[in-house]
């Protein structure tokens, strides 16, 4: 299966597992929470209700949701042998294997700009103008681009190599939760679960941080790259 | 059918193995955060008048409340949820007529689990305390306890309401990510909701005696006691199986 046919195929069956309801409504109740929140504090003005709206979403339901994504796609595959279908029809297995990284990059991307679009709202309440607020923000948007890609390739890479969901699911689950502790120290450039929750903060980022946060995306490239043998044995034993 | 076999039987159903070795790393979790923050603020603490057990136990259980609701979540997807991805509680239900039963059963086994991973906290901790030199004070530490096994315990039991309700197991143990956020906003709720609502039970004890006064925690234990038993005669009355 050619490549545009094939990450459709993969978006439609995200689509028909649910998920799209979870994380919309995830989405509605946490951003327009914090964000009526930053309305009504006088300290809040039109240049951090931004930052306000949408760092609880990042700090805690963003890395679940990537990782519920690419858990129920590679559990769903497993239980219902839809891997076997295209054995037996002579599809190559690595190219499905990209079909699915390009479709979990494009399904993360996604839930990222449909955050970023609720959030704009609340800059034009507050008395701001969007368009500017991201002419002057777009390295940090550029930034937050390079680490939801690092993020989707761990833990593709962690659920992959695991072979088992549920613990990937936990371990970001276990992410969200260093967040707490690891955003705020030095560490974080090797956290990749922390990445977008302090890409917010970009004005405070050195140059260094960001050169690991490259090199990690790298690392993580390299580490799909030679994870398809792993993935065809995962997917072809039952 | 007796009980015992039942029991015995869900045991040998579930990865043991696995699950033991995820219960010892969600244990060790939190004591060795607790050992971090404690260290880097020893100055912060002893100013407090918490340079001893206390004050490592009260960090402790702050982030222990949070590595439940994980340890919960995991714990459930294989002793519940994999009956739904397997379809097979109508064949339990031809061999054991009661669903209380089975979901009684279900529940020792998620408490077993749970009771080991506190006596592996537990033992790590007083390992520490001596290797670090710190004072221990044997009445907060069995207080403490006290709170882990009995109170602390009906977080797991708020993950299972979801996975009754939703009969995927990983949308349900990924929507747990909802008792962290409430957790998170532990202070931001009024006080009758920290008094009955089971999330916050563990905190709002510690908070109200202060690991000594043993009369709350046994008040607190005796609500905890009832939630349980309430939640899982209630999720017997659930249908199980699809009819067709």
């Amino acid at each position: 299966m050619d490549m545009p046919n094939g990450v459709i195929n993969e978006l439609k069956k995200t689509k028909r597992t649910g998920l799209l309801l979870i994380i919309i409504v995830s989405m509605l109740v946490m951003v327009t929470l914090q964000g009526s929140l930053g309305l009504i504090a006088a300290s809040v003005d039109e240049n951090s209700i931004y930052v306000t709206a949408l760092s609880m979403f990042f700090q805690l339901f963003f890395p679940v949701i990537v990782a519920l994504i690419i858990s129920i796609s590679l559990y769903n595959e497993k239980r219902n042998e839809g891997i076997l279908i295209y054995y037996y029809n002579a599809f190559s297995l690595t190219r499905v294997y990209w079909n699915k990284v390009c479709s979990f990059q494009i399904q993360a991307l996604a839930v990222y700009v449909m955050s970023v679009m609720l959030a704009m709202p609340f800059i034009v309440l507050e008395g701001g103008n969007p368009l500017v607020y991201v002419m002057n923000n777009l390295n940090g948007m550029f930034y937050s681009v390079i680490g939801i890609i690092a993020l989707v390739n761990i833990q593709f890479f962690i659920s992959v190599i695991l072979n088992n969901q549920i613990l990937s699911l936990s371990i970001a689950l276990l992410g969200t939760i260093g967040n707490f502790f690891v955003a705020p120290s030095p560490l974080w450039p090797y956290y990749p679960w922390s990445y977008l929750y302090r890409m917010l903060y970009h004005s405070t980022i050195q140059a260094n941080q960001i050169v690991t946060v490259v090199i990690i995306l790298l690392i993580s490239l390299i580490a799909i790259l030679l994870n398809t043998k792993r993935f065809k044995k995962n997917m072809l034993v039952q | 059918m007796k009980f015992l076999p039942l029991v015995t039987g869900e045991f040998t159903k579930i990865p043991r193995i696995l699950l033991l070795f995820c219960t010892a790393i969600f244990a060790l979790i939190p004591v060795l955060v607790s050992l971090i923050v404690y260290k880097q603020g020893y100055d912060t603490f002893a100013a407090q008048g918490l340079a001893n057990s206390s004050g490592l136990l009260l960090y402790y259980h702050f982030v222990n409340n949070y590595c439940v609701v994980i340890l919960s979540a995991f714990l459930w997807f294989f002793i519940y949820s994999k009956e739904n991805s397997y379809n097979t509680w109508s064949l339990l239900l031809t061999k054991i007529p009661y669903t209380v039963s089975i979901i009684g059963a279900k529940s020792i086994v998620f408490i077993v689990y749970y009771v080991i991973s506190v006596i592996i906290a537990y033992g790590s901790l007083l390992i520490v305390c001596l290797m670090q030199g710190i004072s221990v004070e044997f009445r907060t530490i069995f207080s403490s306890l006290l709170i882990s096994l009995l109170i602390t315990i009906s977080i797991g039991f708020l993950q299972f309401i979801f996975h009754t309700i939703i009969r995927n197991g990983l949308i349900a143990s990924s929507i747990s990510i909802v008792w962290i956020i409430l957790l998170f906003l532990y202070n931001n709720f009024p006080y009758a909701v920290q008094l009955l609502f089971p999330l916050f039970l563990s905190t709002t004890a510690i908070e109200l005696s202060n690991l000594k006064d043993m009369f709350t925690i046994i008040f607190f234990a005796i609500g905890s006691g009832l939630f349980i038993v309430v939640t899982v005669l209630l999720s017997a009355k659930k249908q199980l199986f699809q009819t067709d």
